[in-house]
């Protein structure tokens, strides 16, 4: 700085000269005589005839307000971009699920995930549909995958659902096109071991797991999971199945209430 | 008290530049008194001042409407006022060859940059440029030279 200072003062009678004759151009350029309209026209061409010194220089603080600007709508753009293709991936499982329900031979009561709750672990999640549109305690709700869950408990406009993978989960399932059935029991990170199935049951991984029909809330042949291990110890009275369910709640947004008359009181 | 003093002398000079210098005239040039005022001055106290001087005297003999062009005399005084100004001083070093290049020159200077900026957009000949220059230059020279015999450079009365 000081060196800054040094160089000003040695330099102080050029730069003054300096702002002197630029203060008089520039009166000069301002007038509206001949003289100064011929120069301001000089100006201008030489101005003209070197577009990039016009560019870098006179317009610097256009060019930097129009940056700003086309930045802040690219923002706005990308937002209504990922608005649209949200609205697209809405709008394609909404026609999943409209399919859905026409195969399905249950009557089944669309509804929306409003609430994912506050727990750290995801065990219920609200749906926005109550007793107003027929919803009732223990109705199975589905996803497209599959089983999602039953109604834990209901309002008037919004249910709460029991996830299927919640660890106090149960159902009864039966495993592939066999007749061996077993009690679900999910375990974490969207698995689950079948219990109950004993050994030589000719299960095999990737079979189906469906619900069996054995329950008071839910219809048979619900699916629920895929087979993705199977263990036959020594000495155990059961064979070790582990499986992978097929509803991820995390990422469901819309669900199905089945709204026949397989649910309790 | 310099600064009450160069004061006074300017209004001398203005004074005279509004109601002399019409008289001295030779076709459309008439001497410049402040140019010769200016010239003492810078001599006198230096660059700084020089250009100051300039600037501020060229602006307001703008402003009296000594010429239709506002900017042209300040632009032309404040290089006759650095050009001047380094003379300060340097006037009893220098030989008087010099010194008269410097006085002289910058006579010449402010008429080539005047008469220039005036011509534009006239379509004023070069031979009436020159004229127009040389009569100029020649008439502040004249001037200062009587002047200098009368009041030296080196003994100012600024």
């Amino acid at each position: 700085m000081r060196n800054l200072f040094e160089w000003i003062y040695y330099l102080r009678e050029l730069l003054l000269l300096l702002l002197a004759v630029l203060i008089s151009v520039t009166l000069l350029l301002t007038n509206e005589s001949r003289q100064a309209v011929f120069l301001q026209s000089t100006y201008a061409g030489i101005i003209g005839a070197l577009p990039r010194l016009n560019l870098g220089l006179s317009d610097m603080s256009s060019y930097r307000e129009e940056n700003s600007i086309l930045r802040e709508r690219l923002i706005q753009y990308g937002l209504l971009n990922a608005e649209l293709a949200e609205t697209a991936r809405e709008n394609a499982q909404l026609r999943q699920m409209l399919a859905f329900a026409r195969r399905s031979p249950h009557r089944l009561q669309a509804a929306e995930v409003i609430s994912r709750g506050a727990a750290s672990l995801l065990s219920t999640v609200t749906i926005s549909a109550g007793t107003n549109q027929g919803v009732r305690i223990n109705d199975p709700i589905l996803s497209l995958e599959g089983l999602l869950g039953k109604v834990l408990s209901v309002a008037a406009d919004a249910a709460v659902i029991h996830l299927v993978t919640d660890r106090n989960f149960r159902v009864s399932v039966k495993l592939g096109d066999t007749a061996v059935r077993g009690i679900l029991r999910p375990t974490q990170a969207g698995r689950g071991i079948v219990d109950g199935v004993p050994p030589n049951s000719r299960i095999g991984v990737g079979d189906p797991v469906l619900t069996s029909g054995f329950s008071d809330i839910f219809p048979r042949n619900l699916p629920v999971a895929v087979v993705e291990t199977v263990e036959d110890l020594p000495g155990e009275n059961f064979s070790r199945i582990t499986v992978r369910l097929h509803s991820q709640p995390s990422a469901t947004e819309h669900v199905f209430v089945l709204m026949e008359g397989y649910a309790g009181s | 008290m310099p600064a009450l003093k160069a004061a006074s002398w300017a209004l001398l000079a203005f004074a005279g530049q509004l109601l002399l210098a019409p008289l001295l005239s030779v076709g459309e040039i008439r001497p410049d008194f402040i140019l010769i005022l200016l010239v003492y001055l810078s001599a006198r106290y230096g660059r700084v001042t020089g250009i100051l001087a300039g600037f501020t005297l060229g602006l307001l003999q703008d402003a009296t409407g000594a010429v239709s062009v506002l900017g042209i005399n300040a632009l032309s005084k404040s290089v006759v006022g650095y050009v001047a100004g380094t003379l300060n001083g340097n006037l009893s070093i220098w030989t008087p060859r010099v010194v008269n290049l410097y006085i002289y020159g910058s006579f010449v200077g402010h008429a080539l940059i005047y008469q220039s900026v005036m011509a534009l957009g006239l379509d004023s000949t070069a031979g009436l440029l020159a004229n127009h220059m040389v009569t100029e230059a020649f008439m502040s020279s004249l001037m200062m030279t009587g002047l200098r015999y009368l009041v030296p450079l080196v003994r100012s009365p600024l």
